[in-house]
Formats: structure tokens, sequence, C-alpha cells
């Protein structure tokens, strides 16, 4: 791998939570992200040179990853398109802003999830091992639709508490 | 009830909500910075959760990673938007590497008298690949020299690079024969190609006739009962069966179908290239490496660990090298470069320069141990090539090492008065394997007197110690990876036993590792 190439790997992979995270929050269509992510690195890649390495390398990313997502939206017409162009741009900011110690924080995730009790355990697994909607997961669990969207808010406050808090793991 | 900031995120998460709420988001993120903020970090924190359940690195109730569930799900490359394609940057590390790769002895059994210079047969390398399945007899891996025979891809993309000079990009389903450096057939599917100019003159046989590239970049797409050809860049001559030859430039191409033939106009974005292939391939390495290290967490914590060296710190490297469970000091590096390891954004230590070695003290007496570690190996010009050796071979203590043929060589000190017994595995390494990172682990019973040896994840070796060989225990304690020996004031000369090359990840487990373990830490750590 010549120079070049290996420092936009590395510099791609420690800023892939915040791209990959970015990207899923625009596309909504599942079967799509990994496309435009994709996309998002060939065109990181090509413009790899035009890069200013003064500025933070997961802020630029995100950029271009909002280009790729905007293309992807105009083409596909299905998609809930969420966020208006100012929004998007906002979030761009706000994305390249989530601090590493956070990103450090999540490695203690499968710790908070083996805490979790069965029934939030089960709801976990409906809603992001099986990527199954609240109202999905509600009529396997016989639950109401509603219900089932507040356990999913209280199990995510409850796993970033036990996040924030959770002694770290040395390193 | 309108719902609060708090309940717009989670609703925006879970696709819930409705238009109104939809633009009262877009309104708070508008009017309230610290709403943007905490909505990116809340999705950065649910796409942690998707990834870490898809991926099996959460743990699941049944303990088993949901693959049925996908991760991420796959979609043929075909929906891809193509981009302009610089070829060049792929080409050039390519010659390095078929440098490296033009002598390979055709199979790994027991060493052989060593022939003075080194044969291979074959007329090009399958450079990159991703997630490829092949059909049919031959199933290459990456790194692996292709002589002639029908290839079979049934799923995914590779690179092949000829000997000439001609690259190609493949995408599955195809299936191709390779003829000679110059020569190749196509049989089914779609590849792109780029022949420098030294490769001029290169040809690929389809059913409809024969393409002669003049040095230039072009597709073939014969997939589907159809034939394409599209000239990307420079000229290519078109010989039919039983019709004149036809002469295409940039943009043109043509459309077979039954028996006609007809002029089209090219389009290069329907093909992948390499740049398609280098996006593919890092987000690939991401997912390995990310997963890599959800397993290298949850072995630090594992019981049954008796010293673990991520080899992850950080650049600037300090010359200590970390060590897990807490009450093993940390390695002290000497010498060793810090390198790029299986992944360009993990560490490794290269002990080629002179004197390498990492200094370790691994106290206590042990009924079983495992070693294990990656290795990428430059060459094995030394008669011992070190991996983990004790200080000195007293009575019960390990020594861990590749020969000079490619072989591993695990044995225990019986003391001064008694020879060693040796176990020798099958040859693991060749010089076509340079450019591989390679798992190696070792295993050792002191009851049974039993060692196994296991090449990427499989075993290949297992032997019983007579009786008289055995040792009551094993001891370690001060001990070096990746050389041996220190010179004292009296005798300051030592034996040159550095490896020349690069570790990435060495364990020792105070256990015996069973065949499923040994698979499991394979599966988690390979590139």
């Amino acid at each position: 791998m010549d120079p070049s190439t290996a420092d936009f790997t590395r510099q791609w992979t420690a800023a892939l939570p915040k791209v990959a995270a970015f990207v899923g929050s625009m596309v909504y269509d599942v079967s799509d992200r990994d496309d435009v992510l994709q996309d998002c690195a060939v065109a990181a890649m090509t413009s790899f040179e035009r890069y200013d390495h003064a500025r933070p390398f997961a802020g630029w990313a995100i950029g271009v990853a909002r280009n790729q997502v905007r293309l992807y939206l105009r083409r596909k017409s299905s998609d809930p398109h969420i966020f208006d162009d100012d929004a998007l741009d906002l979030l761009v900011d706000a994305f390249s802003r989530v601090k590493p110690d956070f990103e450090h924080q999540l490695t203690r995730l499968d710790e908070c999830v083996s805490r979790l009790d069965d029934r939030a355990r089960q709801i976990c697994e409906y809603r992001y091992a099986h990527d199954m909607k609240p109202a999905a997961i509600a009529a396997e669990l016989n639950m109401t639709p509603n219900t089932v969207a507040k356990s999913l808010q209280r199990i995510r406050e409850q796993l970033k508490t036990c996040i924030e808090t959770l002694p770290s793991i040395p390193s | 009830m309108k719902a609060s900031p708090d309940q717009l995120i989670q609703g925006f998460l879970d696709g819930t909500l409705s238009p109104t709420e939809s633009e009262e988001l877009n309104k708070l993120i508008k009017s309230d910075p610290a709403f943007a903020n905490k909505l990116a970090e809340t999705a950065v924190f649910h796409h942690a959760l998707g990834t870490g359940f898809r991926s099996g690195t959460l743990p699941t109730r049944s303990g088993h990673p949901n693959t049925h569930a996908g991760y991420p799900d796959r979609k043929p490359l075909s929906t891809l938007i193509k981009q302009a394609l610089p070829w060049a940057l792929a080409a050039a590390a390519v010659i390095v590497t078929m440098m490296a790769l033009i002598s390979k002895p055709d199979t790994k059994n027991p060493p052989v008298v060593r022939e003075t210079e080194k044969h291979n047969t074959g007329f090009a390398v399958l450079t990159r690949v991703v997630d490829p399945q092949w059909k049919g007899k031959t199933s290459p891996a990456q790194g692996d020299i292709l002589g002639s025979g029908l290839l079979e891809l049934k799923e995914g993309l590779v690179q092949i690079e000829f000997f000439s000079g001609v690259s190609l990009v493949v995408e599955g389903n195809a299936a191709l024969e390779i003829i000679s450096p110059d020569e190749m057939r196509l049989v089914r599917g779609k590849l792109r190609a780029h022949v420098p100019p030294p490769a001029i003159g290169f040809q690929i046989h389809t059913a409809r006739g024969t393409v002669l590239d003049l040095g230039t970049e072009f597709a073939l797409d014969f997939s589907n009962n159809k034939g394409e050809l599209h000239v990307i860049d420079g000229e290519v001559e078109w010989h039919a069966k039983a019709a004149p030859e036809i002469h295409l430039t940039q943009g043109s191409a043509l459309r077979f179908s039954g028996a006609d033939t007809q002029q089209i106009k090219a389009d290069p974005k329907r093909f992948n290239g390499p740049v398609e292939l280098d996006a593919k391939v890092i987000l690939n390495q991401d997912r390995q490496f990310l997963s890599w290290q959800q397993s290298s967490r949850n072995l630090k914590r594992q019981a049954n660990i008796l010293a673990y060296f991520p080899m992850e710190e950080g650049s600037p490297w300090t010359r200590s090298l970390s060590a897990f469970p807490k009450t093993i000091a940390p390695g002290a590096i000497v010498a060793a470069k810090a390198v790029d390891g299986r992944w360009p954004a993990k560490q490794a230590l290269d002990f080629s320069p002179n004197g390498s070695r990492v200094r370790v003290n691994i106290p206590g007496q042990h009924q079983a141990l495992t070693l294990s570690t990656w290795a990428k190996i430059d060459s094995l010009d030394r008669q011992f090539n070190a991996l983990f050796l004790t200080d000195n071979y007293d009575l019960g203590e390990p020594h861990w090492q590749l020969t000079e043929q490619g072989q591993l060589f695990f044995s225990i000190g019986l003391g001064k008065e008694k020879f060693h017994h040796i176990f020798l595995s099958p040859v693991v390494w060749d010089h076509s394997d340079s450019e591989k990172w390679l798992h190696l682990v070792t295993t050792y019973d002191v009851a049974t007197r039993t060692c196994s040896h296991y090449l990427n994840g499989r075993i290949i070796f297992q032997q019983q110690a007579p009786s008289e060989k055995g040792v009551d225990a094993l001891k370690i304690g001060s001990a070096q990876i990746g050389n041996w020996g220190l010179p004292t004031r009296e005798e300051p000369d030592f034996a040159v036993r550095n490896l020349n090359g690069r570790l990435d990840e060495f364990t020792l487990f105070k256990t015996v590792l069973t065949p499923g373990e040994i698979q499991s830490l394979y599966q988690a750590g390979k590139p």
C-alpha cells in the first residue's frame, strides 16, 4: 500500500464510526446504507489529496459524506427526506463535534448490554440485531408500539448512563 | 400531545416521526446547537448498537452473532455510482508484489533439500479480493499465483494482475481462463482491464470474438446471454469470428445480440475498477478491525490469560509494550520498530533491525500453555528464527521458533543432562507467504506431554513426547518475544535469531485451548 493510501486508510478507519453513524442517520433504507457508505469511501479516497491536513479528518469526511447523501436522496425519492439542506449542514458540524471520549465509552457497550434484564435485552435484540421497528416488536411481544418506543428510550438511556459511569476498561 | 425534544430524537432513530414532528426536529436543529449535538451523539450511540449486534460483537442471549441479520447488508456493486478511475496507483504496487511472489514451491510439504533457485509456475497474481466465492476446483486466496485453467468466481470482486502488467477487476458471477501472461478467455461475466504500454497486444477471447488491446482500458460484459465491449480509454481491435476486424476508440462500444453487432456509447460507470475495489477493501478491513478490537477487549478480561500483548500502542511509541493482566509488567521494546499491523490503523512490531526484541517477565509454574501470535515474515534466513524464547533454557523452559525451512519448532528445556524433544510442524511459511499475515498457535499439556501446532486456525500437527522427555511444570520467567540470547560481560557474542518480520499481538494462555477456541481466535483476528 502506498503511503498516501495507508494514511487515508488509517484516518478513515478512525473516522468511520462517525461517518457511518451520519450516513446511517440520513439514509433510512437499511439496504442502501452500505452502498452509500461505500460511495463515501470512494469519494473521500479520490479527493483525499484536497484534504487539508491541518483540519480534523472526521469533519472533512462527514462533509464528503453529506454530498454523497444528497446525491442519494436526490436519486431516491422514496426515502423520507427528514432533514432539509440547512439542517443537514448543521448536522455535519454536530457529528464532527462528537467527542472521542464518547466514542471510547462506546467500547463498554458489551458489558452494559450484558447487564440489561432479559426483557430489555430481548427488545434491544429485536431492534438492533434484527432491525425491527417498534410496531413490529410490539406485535411480536404483544405490547403496544407506544410501550415499545418508551421501553427503547428507557433502555438507551440506561445503556448511555452505564457506559458513562462504568469504570474504564484498561487499554 | 407535543413530543419533547428527547422524544423527537428517539422517534427519529426508530423511524416513527410524523411529518409535523420531522418539521419540529428540523426547527430545533436550526435553533439549538446543543440539540443538534445531542442528536448526533445519540445517533452515533444508536449506530454502535446496530453494528455491534449485527456483527456479533455485542452479546445476544443465545450467545451467537446474528449472522442471518447480515453485517451490514451487502448489495451488488452494480448499484454503485462509478467514478473516474486512476489506475496508476494500484499498478505500481503490484510489480513489487509480483517480484516477491514469483518463487513459490507448489506444496507445503515437509522440507526438501534446498534448491539453488526457487521456481514457480503461473502467469498472474490474485492481488486483491472482496468477499470472493469460488466455484469448482480452484479457490485461490489473495496473494496466490494463478496458472492456466478455469476460474469460476460465483460472487465478489477480485483483482488479477498478469505478469505482463495487465490488471483486471473481475465481478462475480464470472468464469475465465488464463492462458498466458498475454492471453485469456472470458467465458462469462464482467471485467474491466487496464493494459499499460508494456503489455500492448493483450488478448481476451470470448464466444463472439477476440479483443486485441492496443494500449488502453476497456471493459467486457458477457453476462446474461449478452455481450458488450466498452472502450474506456485508448483503442482496441475487435476480431469477430468470421467477420472483418473493427477498430474502436475511446468512448465507443459494441453490443452483440443474436447475429447482430451494434455500435453504442461506452458507459464506464457500469464497471467496477480499482478505486471501487479499494473502497470495498477498506470498508472490509474496517469491519474486521472493529471486530478485532472488541474481541481483544474480551481477551483482556479472560481468566485463562497468562500474558497478553495486544500491541495497540498509539503513536508515538513509548518503548514499553502494554501487558494484560495488569499483574504482568509491560514488555521492554529493544530496537524493534513500530510498523503497520494487520490493519493500517493497528500497530505491529518489526523485529528485523539488529538486536530487536521485547523483554518480558512472566512468573509462575504452569501445567499447560498456549502460545499465539500473528506473524508476517519477510524471510527465514537464520537457522532458528525466534518467536518466543526464555532467556535461558533450563528445565521446564519453553522455546518457540521457526526453522530455516519454515517449520514451527517447539521444545522444552530438560536441564543440562538431557537432550530436549523437538515438536516440529510441517512447513507453515515459504517465500510466497511473505505478504500474508499468518496465525501461529502452539499448545502444550504437561500431564500428557502433548504438543499441537496450528496454522490459521487449523491443527497441522500433534505429537506426544516419550515419557522420559516430560517435565513436572513449565516455567517462563525472563523471556523475549522475537529474539533470543542476552550477551553477558563474559560472553558478549550471541546467536542471531531475531525474526526477520513483524509480529502483531502475542498471547500466552495458561490452558490448552481447544481447536474450536483457536479457530475463533483466528476468525476474530484475521485481517
